[in-house]
């Protein structure tokens, strides 16, 4: 088992020498791979969202650990789904309140560190998925077919979702976290922020009978073959660092329509 | 460096749409050469969003202009390589409280289609452009009010531009607080159309709705009075 991932800045971000918002934090412990991506929310409102996004990433990654060490979480066994929906709301609470720690730390509301997060947890024979916001999730099994691991939550318009600090998920939170729970023949897993996902996401397709626009929420197979494939191939060659490296170029300015986004972008691969 | 990453084509993804309503002021007074600038801001406005790709396949726009009547000259659609611009002509008083008015309900009308047709967009833009004070049976509370709370509710974005012998006093009294009215160097339409066309295209290249640095770039490119 292999996590390769990275998070890089955006043209926009670039241009105003702003931070990139988007963070990510990869691990496997105890033969159990973890993946935690996290969006800042962005503009003046939320001036330390990349503090919040880092929070939310550490916390959940330390969390699944401490959940694996009291074998909560065991690598040969899945949780049932509602196991892991009882999880999910314990993480999402835990993580919002490290956020309002941190808020407090430096003086500010919790409001201003929101984020978004996807949080996985797979072994060869499971995945678990926790979303809260948008960006987009996925795995391919032993057979080759693809799966999305949740729909994101996106509004009317464009960029919006929900936080783990907002109102609404505080509120309700059965109803805006995603937690779901896949049994498979596990050979990759994916999570992307939203800076990713028209590139190598179906996510805004057309359909001429009905004369509507759909979301397919479907994982771009030829993006993920032939990228796993190379990525095989490089940890065989080069170190892990190097090879995080590489993919770390490759998301910054290796497509180039990757070069012209404008967003942040995530991207963290895990190979079985 | 590919390293053997993937490269090639990405998917068929169809672009967000973003819904632009120009409201523009055709009165009496803007006959001669101010009418004749706004018609060649117009175009370079077209050349300028048309050569951008992304904003060229993502901005809707829309002319509304306003004189003694108000007239949809062209309806939301790409400003693509077959897009006319129309030539404008000036004459009769200001209604510019009716072509408010038919702005927003415009662009209610193009939310709703986004919404059944499935599609998300960005939130839309008003930008008007007057030389004068509307007619005295214009009813300023009332768009005031709805400008306000449109914008309050993040349901469009408004922008409001004078031209000389605009009432600024009454743009900005009509404005939200978020954006304050500008006045135009003389009737300088292309510099302006040139200024509002890369502030769109920055827009529609955004994602998230963040707030998008829209000062021109340096003084030569600059069409208002004041700095933005």
């Amino acid at each position: 088992m292999e996590i390769i991932g990275a998070s890089v800045i955006g043209k926009k971000h670039l241009a105003t020498n702003s931070s990139c918002e988007d963070n990510c934090m990869f691990e496997i412990y105890k033969n159990i791979g973890i993946i935690a991506i996290s969006d800042g929310a962005g503009s003046n409102e939320y001036s330390f969202s990349e503090l919040g996004s880092l929070t939310a990433v550490e916390t959940v990654i330390n969390e699944v650990k401490y959940l694996v060490d009291r074998k909560i979480i065991r690598s040969k066994k899945i949780l049932s789904q509602p196991e892991w929906e009882k999880i999910s709301l314990k993480l999402h609470k835990t993580i919002y309140e490290k956020i309002c720690e941190k808020a407090i730390e430096i003086g500010t509301e919790a409001n201003t560190l929101s984020c978004t997060l996807i949080c996985i947890v797979f072994t060869k024979k499971y995945v678990l998925s926790l979303n809260i916001g948008d960006g987009r999730a996925g795995y391919r099994n032993s057979k080759g077919n693809y799966f999305s691991l949740f729909k994101p939550f996106q509004g009317d318009q464009v960029g919006m979702t929900v936080f783990i600090t907002s109102k609404i998920v505080l509120e309700n939170p059965e109803l805006y976290l995603s937690a779901n729970t896949f049994e498979d023949k596990i050979e990759s897993v994916f999570a992307l922020s939203d800076g990713m996902e028209n590139y190598c996401w179906e996510c805004n397709f057309y359909n001429e009978e009905e004369k509507k626009y759909y979301d397919p929420n479907m994982p771009f197979a030829t993006f993920f073959d032939q990228n796993i494939k190379t990525l095989k191939d490089l940890l065989k060659s080069k170190s892990k660092e190097e090879t995080i490296n590489a993919w770390r170029d490759y998301i910054d300015n290796g497509h180039p329509k990757f070069k012209e986004e404008q967003d942040d972008k995530t991207l963290v691969i895990g190979i079985v | 460096m590919s390293n053997g990453f993937y490269t090639e084509e990405t998917p068929q993804n169809y672009e967000q749409k973003c819904a632009c309503c120009l409201v523009l002021d055709v009165s009496g007074s803007m006959s001669g050469e101010p009418i004749n600038q706004l018609n060649e801001g117009l175009k370079q406005f077209l050349v300028e969003v048309s050569g951008d790709e992304t904003a060229s396949s993502r901005l809707e726009v829309q002319l509304i202009t306003f004189e003694s009547e108000v007239t949809i000259e062209k309806d939301f659609g790409l400003l693509d390589e077959e897009y006319q611009m129309p030539n404008l002509l000036a004459r009769g008083t200001t209604k510019m409280v009716d072509g408010l008015n038919k702005a927003i309900e415009s662009i209610e009308e193009r939310k709703n289609w986004y919404k059944e047709t499935g599609q998300t967009y960005y939130r839309p833009y008003i930008i008007l452009m007057t030389d004068g004070a509307p007619d005295g049976d214009q009813n300023i509370e009332q768009i005031k009010t709805a400008i306000k709370s449109g914008v309050d509710d993040k349901k469009f974005n408004f922008w409001a531009f004078g031209v000389e012998g605009a009432d600024m006093n009454l743009l900005k009294d009509i404005s939200h607080p978020e954006f304050s009215p500008q006045k135009l160097k003389g009737t300088d339409f292309v510099t302006f159309f040139k200024w509002l066309s890369s502030s769109m295209n920055a827009i529609t290249n955004s994602r998230d709705g963040e707030k998008i640095d829209i000062a021109p770039k340096s003084e030569g490119d600059n069409p208002f009075q004041i700095t933005v």
